[in-house]
């Protein structure tokens, strides 16, 4: 039984996403799965990070396809919209899902 | 990856979360209805005939100026919420809906007079009830007033919807300065 305890944990260890091990990408990640766009600057207030360790983060994902930016001009200062794409919501979910059964195999 | 690094993460998008959800109406949008219910309801003492008029322009365009302050209000803080707007189109057209369905008990003739009057505050102050279960408490005291002045209309006869009307306006206004406050001191 341990044994094949071992291998269930084992199997849903490789279902987590290493990019959302991350926790302010898993964070940006579920606040775009809750919201439909979110600014760059109301970002850094939820999760209360520098310029430079957001747009790091933001980066990241984008690069994987998780996230999409749209970038528009209010009041002559440029403002930048995020978005999940369909690729980061199906990425969420299997990894909230392998969360999820982790902690239900641990406990 | 450990279960307690799991359920510390779980538990901090947990708050991300309700910490992103802690925007409510925009406080410009209970300053409208102030503004509409106070002149709306002391037409049923003053000017009783052009009370469906008024509520016939005023409800329709005050929800569409609510949506469009919302959104303004969203656009300014970053934050775009799409489902939460489709969810507050549906409740509060469906409210009016009803509203003009009870209006047509009074057209057909089935109620007349001062009943027209309470049986649409009834269903308002109903809507409103719902809506402080479903999006903002602050909903549940302004039905509450609703209700206490269908009880007062239905024992005297002066004055009992200016009363009414002023009170929910002060109460609104009282509430858009609240949450204004919040919002200014970042407490939200």
């Amino acid at each position: 039984m341990p044994a094949e305890r071992s291998e269930q944990i084992a199997d849903t260890l490789n279902n987590l996403n290493k990019l959302l091990g991350h926790r302010s990408r898993l964070g940006i990640c579920v606040l775009l799965a809750r919201h439909t766009a979110l600014s760059f600057s109301r970002l850094k207030e939820l999760l209360d990070e520098t310029d430079g360790n957001l747009g790091a983060q933001l980066r990241k994902l984008e690069i994987e396809g998780f996230i999409e930016v749209n970038k528009e001009f209010r009041n002559r200062k440029p403002v930048s919209w995020y978005r999940l794409t369909k690729n980061g919501r199906l990425g969420l979910m299997k990894h909230l899902d392998a969360m999820t059964h982790l902690i239900n195999l641990k406990s | 990856m450990t279960s307690e690094k799991i359920e510390e993460d779980l538990g901090y998008v947990k708050s991300l979360v309700d910490k992103s959800e802690r925007i409510m109406n925009p406080p410009s949008v209970f300053i409208l209805w102030a503004a509409i219910i106070a002149v709306g309801f002391s037409l049923v003492d003053f000017a009783p005939k052009y009370v469906g008029f008024f509520w016939m322009i005023a409800s329709p365009l005050g929800g569409l100026l609510s949506g469009f302050l919302g959104r303004k209000t969203g656009r300014a803080r970053g934050q775009l919420d799409a489902g939460t707007g489709k969810k507050h189109a549906i409740y509060w057209s469906g409210l009016l809906t009803i509203t003009i369905l009870a209006v047509l008990l009074g057209i057909r003739g089935f109620i007349h007079g001062a009943v027209i009057s309470q049986v649409i505050l009834l269903v308002v102050a109903m809507g409103w009830w719902g809506a402080g279960v479903l999006f903002d408490r602050y909903f549940l005291y302004l039905a509450g007033i609703m209700m206490a002045g269908f009880t007062a209309a239905l024992f005297l006869d002066r004055y009992v919807w200016t009363a009414m009307g002023m009170l929910l306006a002060i109460t609104l206004t009282a509430v858009a300065v609240h949450k204004g406050k919040k919002n200014a001191s970042g407490a939200q």
